[in-house]
């Protein structure tokens, strides 16, 4: 037996060459929006438009401006920060809560041509969400919720079950499975997986 | 198999290219003269910059008819089963 490794074709060597520059391509591409963000952000006010590729002198005063909410149209930053992080909170919880529970049902009641109700779902999912924000916008100030947050969270989960209760209709096998073994039945569940056993 | 993806994707793509408000709104802001606006961009003008909700309204619905058909060939394709979102 030899230790010597078999040369890489000439075709072979030129096709992985090609891929890892493909990447980089890739990657540069996917890169460069993040570093203009940042770009931007660190730049001089009269610098923003230029076409520096590296600021010539970076500075965080921005940063600085905003989290001390020093300028007239910053002095609710926090109180807008704080908006973001209840409105992202409550709809991940009442989407999860409303799509994990809807699932669920689906897969148990075994609702013949189920799956028609799950893509159906989607078609709200589908349908663009600038199309939507007329008759959302009346529906809000009709109800009295234009200048509440929750009638983003209530938009928000409109758009996000759909999605949610098709991609948890994919599990559906698990929560059966695991619920005919909890009952005590005798009957075998119809596909045990490695999810089956962790949601026991 | 890859057939069925990639008309999911190309529906999909197509689908959200249609209602798309963001890249247009941003980048162009439908000017100049408004001869870069889309549908979605421009019914959102018209409701909300005009004050005519009617109007935007009615924009935004006349791409219903090209959008359903693609919406329901894409139900279609998804109920196949082996492609997901």
């Amino acid at each position: 037996m030899s230790d010597i490794a078999a040369p890489v074709p000439f075709r072979q060597r030129l096709g992985d060459a090609g891929a890892v520059l493909l990447g980089l391509v890739i990657l540069v591409w996917t890169l460069v929006p993040i570093y203009e963000m940042i770009l931007v952000a660190v730049q001089e006010k009269e610098d923003v438009f230029s076409s520096n590729v590296w600021p010539p002198h970076p500075t965080i005063d921005s940063f600085l401006v905003v989290f001390h909410q020093g300028y007239w149209y910053l002095e609710n930053f926090w109180a807008q920060m704080g908006n973001s992080v209840f409105i992202g909170a409550m709809v991940t919880v009442l989407t999860l809560a409303i799509g994990t529970m809807t699932s669920f049902a689906i897969g148990r009641l075994r609702i013949p041509m189920g799956w028609l109700l799950t893509n159906a779902a989607l078609l709200t999912y589908v349908i663009p969400m600038s199309f939507l924000a007329i008759p959302f916008y009346r529906i809000m100030k009709s109800y009295g919720l234009a200048d509440n947050p929750w009638s983003v969270i209530a938009v928000e989960v409109t758009f996000a079950t759909p999605y949610a209760i098709f991609i948890s209709s994919n599990t559906a096998p698990r929560f059966r499975a695991s619920s005919t073994r909890r009952r005590g039945s005798t009957a075998r569940p119809r596909r045990r997986s490695s999810s089956a056993s962790i949601c026991r | 198999m890859l057939a069925n993806l990639y008309t999911v994707c190309t529906l999909l793509s197509t689908i959200w290219t249609l209602g798309d408000f963001n890249t247009v709104h941003f980048v162009s802001g439908g000017g100049p003269a408004l001869q870069t606006h889309v549908l979605a961009t421009l019914g959102i003008r018209d409701a909300f910059e005009l004050g005519d909700p009617r109007m935007g309204m009615a924009a935004v619905i006349s791409a219903l008819p090209l959008l359903i058909p693609l919406v329901i060939l894409l139900m279609r394709r998804l109920a196949k089963g082996d492609v997901h979102l």
